[in-house]
């Protein structure tokens, strides 16, 4: 599967830039490590909504490849983050993680504005979430 | 009492009924009335004609009894023989056998006044009757002035009865009409109105009345009336004054001959009708007979209709108030089946109150179930999320390490920070772990105390260097920015030890996750009240957010958490520890920054 992945992978010579939010440090240090160890993705993290949408406004477009946020943070959720960025940059790959008993109808049910189309329940293994990024790459 | 509350139908109804009635009661009163009216109207016509035949028959009547004792007398007058007394008096005995139903006797007198015999009368008593000399009595005087037959007027006789007499001139023809005495028939007054009396048919039931022409009473019911002038004052006395003027008339004309029948109102309003007839004895108009029918019958038949409008009426009225009391029955049912309909339709809006009562509780029952399940569904939220938070962290740290492992590697680095995450996020499960058990300790009411003396202050110093412990490998950017103030002082307290310290901690860490920073004040002071049991007071106040304005009713209730970490028990559970103290815990919004924690527990 990986491998049929990277054929199609367009930016198999060029690391993709995700970007990756959440309040939780220890999260971002595993995810941080565990994607760029594979030298194919180049990740920038960071701890809150603010911090990822003032950097978010300051790169140029397509700058940042994948944005993964988590949805439950302090003052700016994923929700939010995620409307302000689509209001910028309507093309934008996003998407989320969240430690919520949850799944993708009942997601669908309570905020139909958010179109979701990947959707990574925590704890995350290391292996789907490269995967997931991956194919989202490709779309 | 039963009281009749009148719908519109009902009161049209009962209106139906009381004009019914009402027309009916003047209709047949108006009928009746006219009945009455019409009934005494032809009973009165009735008794006038029936009068007037009366008195022409009773005319006839006393023209048949009088004549023959006028023909009696005109054959004696003619037949007397001066000269044959003896064989005279056996004529004249026959003739008073003939009539002596009315006459008395018969008389013969000769010219010179004295009586020469006298009917049914021995000889001996004729003899001493013989002497009266009776030439100056009208029954001889006139016959002798006039050669005719006469017949008197009443005439009172020494025996104070009133007679009639009639008298025929005994006149030797063969000389020239010489005058030869009297035949006298005396009639008794009493005798003859008895007997036009008894004549008189019964349906009549008056009184009969006999005036000679010149208006002396002959015959009348008031006996002492006879022989008296109808204008005489004891005549006129007994006639009422108010019909003095109609009754004289009437008297006055018919003493000129005719017949006639008039009505007159006499005493106490009663009509009576009053008839004369004309009575011609040997041609010549000699009395009047009168006939009084009063009319009573007809008055009678109109009190008798009177007393049949009367009861006609009384009938309407009674069948009236029945009609009435059948309405008022019938209005009283429906009534009653109205006021058992509405008791029915209570008895219903009653159940179906209940009903709605019912529901209304199962909704509620529905509702608290549906609240308990979506806090169900949080809690469950809330536990996975803060499970699996940690979980990520320990486990990508250590599948990071046993992939080096892997990888062929004998010994494999370990840096400082992945063993503190794994510490860290271990302590965090521990942590969540201890509050769910709390929780479900709380919720079944098996929460125990072990409380012991301890010295508070010692807590508090473990307490603040323990988060700041956590603090400085979690967030070491924040605990520089965060001065935690506390004056240590010895404050001895009897209380669970454990629990105590999880209160403070709770709280420490609640401002501390919302004070980015600033500064966090602990302070312990001793309050005593009013029942002299002396309270130990701890005060955790900081320069953060402050609390929710949405949250701070339901602070100290499950999950009323504005914290994006944290199961929103913390609160909860430090509540349950200090009321199981038989204290009490609160918080309040400082005036300028931050909030304020508070709670106390008795000293002892």
């Amino acid at each position: 599967m990986t491998s049929e992945v990277e054929i199609n992978n367009p930016y198999k010579n060029k690391m993709a830039r995700i970007m990756v939010v959440d309040d939780e440090k220890d999260i971002l240090r595993i995810i941080k490590r565990d994607l760029e160890i594979t030298n194919e993705f180049q990740v920038e993290v960071f701890s809150s909504g603010h911090d990822a949408l003032n950097s978010f406004k300051n790169h140029e477009l397509g700058y940042y490849d994948v944005i993964i946020t988590d949805i439950r943070m302090p003052r700016m959720n994923g929700f939010e983050l995620y409307r302000h960025i689509k209001e910028m940059r309507p093309d934008t790959k996003i998407a989320f993680i969240t430690a919520f008993e949850i799944n993708r109808d009942e997601f669908t049910k309570v905020l139909p504005s958010i179109d979701v189309k990947d959707f990574i329940i925590k704890p995350i293994d290391m292996n789907d979430l490269i995967f997931k990024i991956k194919s989202m790459l490709a779309t | 009492m039963l009281s009749i509350v009148l719908s519109r139908n009902n009161i049209f109804l009962l209106i139906l009924v009381i004009s019914v009635g009402i027309s009916l009661s003047i209709l047949s009163y108006h009928y009746s009335g006219l009945t009455a009216d019409q009934i005494g109207e032809i009973a009165s016509n009735d008794i006038r004609s029936n009068a007037i035949i009366e008195t022409d028959g009773l005319s006839k009547t006393l023209l048949h009894i009088i004549d023959p004792v006028s023909t009696n007398l005109e054959i004696l007058s003619k037949i007397v023989n001066y000269s044959n007394i003896g064989g005279t008096k056996i004529i004249m005995d026959a003739v008073q056998n003939s009539t002596r139903s009315l006459t008395e006797g018969y008389y013969w007198i000769n010219e010179n006044g004295r009586i020469v015999s006298i009917s049914n009368v021995n000889s001996s008593i004729i003899d001493s009757y013989s002497g009266i000399d009776l030439s100056n009595r009208e029954y001889f005087v006139i016959p002798k002035e006039t050669h005719a037959s006469y017949y008197s007027s009443a005439i009172e006789s020494i025996d104070k009865i009133p007679r009639l007499y009639i008298s025929f001139p005994v006149l030797e023809r063969s000389n020239g009409d010489v005058f030869k005495g009297v035949i006298v028939a005396s009639i008794k007054i009493h005798e003859l109105g008895r007997f036009l009396q008894s004549e008189l048919a019964p349906q009549v039931a008056g009184n009969v009345g006999l005036m000679d022409k010149n208006g002396i009473i002959i015959y009348g019911s008031n006996p002492s009336l006879i022989g008296k002038y109808y204008l005489g004052e004891e005549f006129q006395s007994l006639v009422p004054e108010e019909i003095r003027g109609p009754y004289n008339s009437l008297l006055a004309r018919s003493l000129q001959g005719s017949a006639g029948a008039e009505d007159l109102i006499l005493f106490g309003g009663n009509k009576t009708t009053l008839t004369y007839q004309p009575v011609f004895i040997g041609g010549k108009y000699l009395w009047t007979l009168f006939v009084s029918s009063p009319h009573q019958l007809a008055a009678e038949v109109g009190i008798l209709i009177n007393n049949q409008k009367n009861f006609s009426t009384l009938m309407i009225l009674i069948i009236g108030a029945v009609a009435l009391g059948i309405a008022f029955l019938i209005l009283s049912w429906n009534k009653r089946l109205e006021s058992a309909v509405s008791a029915r339709t209570i008895e219903l809006k009653d159940a179906n109150n209940s009903l709605v009562k019912y529901n209304k509780l199962l909704e509620s029952a529905n509702e608290k179930l549906s609240i308990h399940d979506k806090m169900q569904k949080e809690f469950i939220n809330i536990a996975a999320h803060e499970l699996r938070t940690p979980i990520m962290p320990i486990l990508g740290d250590a599948i990071y390490l046993e992939k080096q492992f892997e990888e062929g590697k004998k010994e494999v680095k370990v840096d400082r920070e992945q063993v503190s995450s794994i510490i860290r996020n271990a302590k965090r499960l521990r942590r969540l772990a201890s509050d769910i058990l709390d929780i479900t300790k709380i919720e079944s009411q098996s929460l125990k105390l072990n409380k012991e003396r301890f010295n508070l202050n010692d807590i508090i110093l473990s307490t603040i260097s323990d988060i700041k412990a956590q603090l400085l490998s979690s967030n070491p950017e924040q605990l520089e920015n965060l001065i935690i103030g506390y004056e240590p002082k010895d404050v001895f307290v009897f209380a669970d030890k454990n629990r105590i310290t999880q209160v403070i901690f709770n709280l420490l860490s609640n401002s501390i996750k919302f004070t980015e920073k600033g500064s966090i004040d602990i302070m312990v002071k001793i309050e005593n009240d009013s029942t002299g049991t002396n309270y130990v007071v701890v005060s955790i106040s900081d320069t953060g957010q402050g609390i929710d304005k949405d949250i701070l009713p339901r602070l100290f209730t499950k999950f009323a958490s504005k914290s994006f970490e944290g199961t929103g028990l913390g609160l909860f559970i430090s509540k349950s520890i200090i009321h199981s103290h038989g204290g009490k815990i609160w918080a309040v919004n400082n005036l300028d920054l931050g909030a304020t924690f508070y709670f106390k527990i008795p000293q002892q």
